[in-house]
């Protein structure tokens, strides 16, 4: 089987799995108490007036079946029609496009601490196993892992922006405002964003190059005469890198959630925000859209992995 | 002549949880320029470990070479520097590991492999090492060579996989091979062909082998010399006729007595040798063998048997002479 087979293959099943989602995120969706309507109407129109609230159901076609709901919502949504908020009136497509790059400046950020500080640790912590360092840096990974986004926000901004004010406490200032503002701004909620990333990334990376250092091969490399820095670069390193892409794909998955927190906790106008202020508006259009790009976003991040899997181990590429 | 291999004392000890491991208990014997020797034994009898510690290839920690001399063309590689013994590694002296299936590396191609240590060594260019790892490939008489080269190790079988690791050993022309169980994991007939060619090979580039083997077919159709060890210590040496012939450690004796031989009447009874091998944690003072052996008497249980010299070059290490009983 040859590599663009594989990949086809992969990209399939991404498509069958976000058909599926989509039907259960709808489903979800739509079960959610609290009358979308009402919610969203409150301040400006008399609720009292039954009337009125049916009109404005029927607007956004939420008095049809939910079946014919879904079929209609999905239709525009291939077409990129993604509805309007129910809250701000707004077309949810222009909203999406205003926050993307916002959150995927997040994403980029997390995902840089994330290596800066996992991978080197991990790969330290396995080529000196059992020293004190590696001890430390076992425990540091833990706590990293391990601590709550909310708590370490908290703690980084009363630290760094209330008792040393180095960077702001919270708020968003676009790049081409100012690319220096901009950066003070996104230090702290990426850094929040990326310790859990690399906490594991370290953990992962130890054991996995830790492994890959006790098998066969790596003997036969030194049994060749081969320098240790090349018999783990060279021997090592790419096996070892294999199971740890699974890692690095799924924690990509897993930023979402943490865009979620952080971006609230932080006032930044992301994609993550905009789901967290959907939720409390009941705004659907604006849910659906966001939960099925979270869908989208993991499945892109495993299709990454699945195709990097192919070049890597050239093992892959033959199973059937 | 001086030999090409003197190994002098060898101690070879592993500190593990649960206490030390003597692995190899002090061990010496010669190797001469183009001679090929046997190192016999039973599993975890302390042959592969005896072999990785001329490298020094032991894993440190748990194991550690806490004693002895392993002079090869003048020098104790026990005593030079990390840098030196790179430099034996491979080139001077290259190693055949057992398990073909993991001793590849699975994402690099069998051309990389067999090229590295031409480029290590020899400082041949890429293009210089490939075209060379071609030409061993197809002396290993791997068909298709030069299109196998970019191939990855997972398409090629168990026996392909152990030429391959021989055409990697002759690379640099070295002087001495070790090879580790060569075609333990394959079956007869490759084995067969696989020890042939490793035979033939070694012959015509006049290179020394020690084969490290439990298979005493194996000794005795392709080993000049024999040693036989057990549980960490060379309990018998001698010229493969005189190991085959005229056996006289009660070792020996038992091994020879419980494979089957075409010299032998086929309805002789093949004899095992009673027990398990020592469990090197616990190894029992006096002679290792003694709990297992026929023969003991009561001095064996006191002292530890050095290896007396009893014609030539045949040397064994018992407190018994066997032909007595």
């Amino acid at each position: 089987m040859g590599m663009r087979e594989y990949i086809t293959r992969r990209i399939i099943y991404a498509l069958i799995i976000l058909a599926l989602s989509t039907v259960l995120l709808f489903g979800m969706v739509r079960l959610l108490p609290g009358d979308p309507i009402r919610a969203a109407m409150q301040q400006n129109v008399d609720l009292t007036d039954e009337s009125i609230v049916q009109e404005v159901r029927a607007r956004y076609g939420l008095d049809k079946p939910v079946h014919i709901q879904f079929v209609l919502w999905l239709r525009d949504f291939v077409k990129g029609d993604w509805g309007t908020s129910l809250s701000s009136g707004e077309p949810v497509w222009d909203m999406f496009l205003r926050r993307l790059p916002v959150t995927l400046l997040l994403f980029v950020g997390a995902t840089f601490w994330a290596w800066v500080i996992g991978i080197p640790l991990g790969i330290f912590s396995a080529l000196n196993r059992n020293s004190y360092l590696d001890a430390s840096f076992t425990g540091i990974s833990i706590v990293g892992i391990s601590i709550p986004v909310f708590w370490e926000a908290i703690l980084l901004i009363y630290a760094l922006a209330v008792i040393i004010k180095i960077f702001p406490p919270s708020g968003y200032v676009p790049f081409f405002t100012s690319p220096w503002q901009n950066f003070m701004c996104i230090v702290l909620p990426t850094f929040v964003m990326g310790t859990q990333s690399a906490g594991s990334f370290s953990r992962y990376i130890r054991s996995s190059l830790l492994e890959v250092l006790g098998q066969d091969y790596i003997r036969t490399a030194r049994a060749k005469g081969l320098r240790e820095k090349a018999v783990v670069w060279k021997h090592a390193a790419k096996p070892a890198l294999i199971p740890v892409v699974t890692v690095i794909g799924l924690s990509w998955g897993h930023l979402i959630a943490g865009s979620f927190i952080v971006e609230f906790m932080f006032a930044i106008p992301g994609l993550g925000r905009m789901g967290v202020d959907a939720v409390f508006a009941r705004d659907f259009p604006v849910l659906q859209a966001t939960l099925i790009l979270v869908v989208i976003n993991v499945l892109f991040a495993n299709l990454l992995v699945d195709i990097l899997y192919g070049y890597l181990d050239p093992r892959v590429r033959v199973q059937k | 002549m001086k030999p090409l291999l003197e190994v002098k004392n060898l101690h070879t000890h592993f500190l593990t949880d649960d206490g030390l491991v003597k692995a190899v208990g002090g061990i010496s014997y010669d190797l001469h320029e183009g001679e090929t020797l046997g190192l016999v034994g039973e599993s975890g009898c302390g042959k592969s470990v005896s072999a990785l510690s001329i490298l020094r290839l032991i894993p440190n920690p748990p194991g550690k070479v806490v004693e002895g001399e392993v002079f090869f063309e003048g020098r104790d590689l026990m005593k030079v520097s990390e840098d030196e013994i790179r430099e034996v590694r491979g080139n001077k002296i290259a190693m055949i590991f057992q398990e073909p299936m993991t001793s590849l590396n699975p994402v690099l191609t069998i051309g990389y492999q067999i090229a590295e240590p031409l480029t290590l060594h020899k400082g041949l260019s890429k293009e210089e090492s490939w075209k060379e790892a071609g030409e061993l490939l197809t002396k290993v008489q791997i068909p298709e060579a030069a299109a196998r080269l970019r191939a990855y190790p997972h398409l090629f079988s168990g026996g392909m996989r152990q030429r391959v690791m021989i055409a990697m050993g002759l690379g640099c022309n070295p002087k001495l091979i070790i090879a580790d169980e060569p075609t333990t994991a394959l079956d007869v007939t490759i084995q067969a062909q696989l020890l042939e060619l490793m035979k033939g090979l070694t012959r015509d580039f006049g290179t020394a082998l020690i084969i490290i083997t439990h298979n005493l077919g194996v000794v005795a159709r392709y080993a000049d010399r024999v040693n036989v060890m057990y549980a960490g210590r060379i309990v018998e040496k001698g010229s493969a006729k005189e190991i085959y012939g005229d056996p006289r450690h009660p070792y020996t004796i038992g091994l020879m007595a419980s494979v089957p031989r075409l010299d032998m009447d086929v309805k002789k009874k093949l004899i095992p040798i009673e027990g398990q091998p020592p469990d090197l944690l616990h190894i029992p003072a006096g002679c290792a063998f003694r709990p297992r052996c026929n023969y003991a008497v009561e001095k064996c249980q006191e002292v530890i048997p050095e290896l007396t010299t009893l014609a030539d070059k045949h040397e064994v290490a018992c407190w018994v002479d066997v032909r007595r009983n």
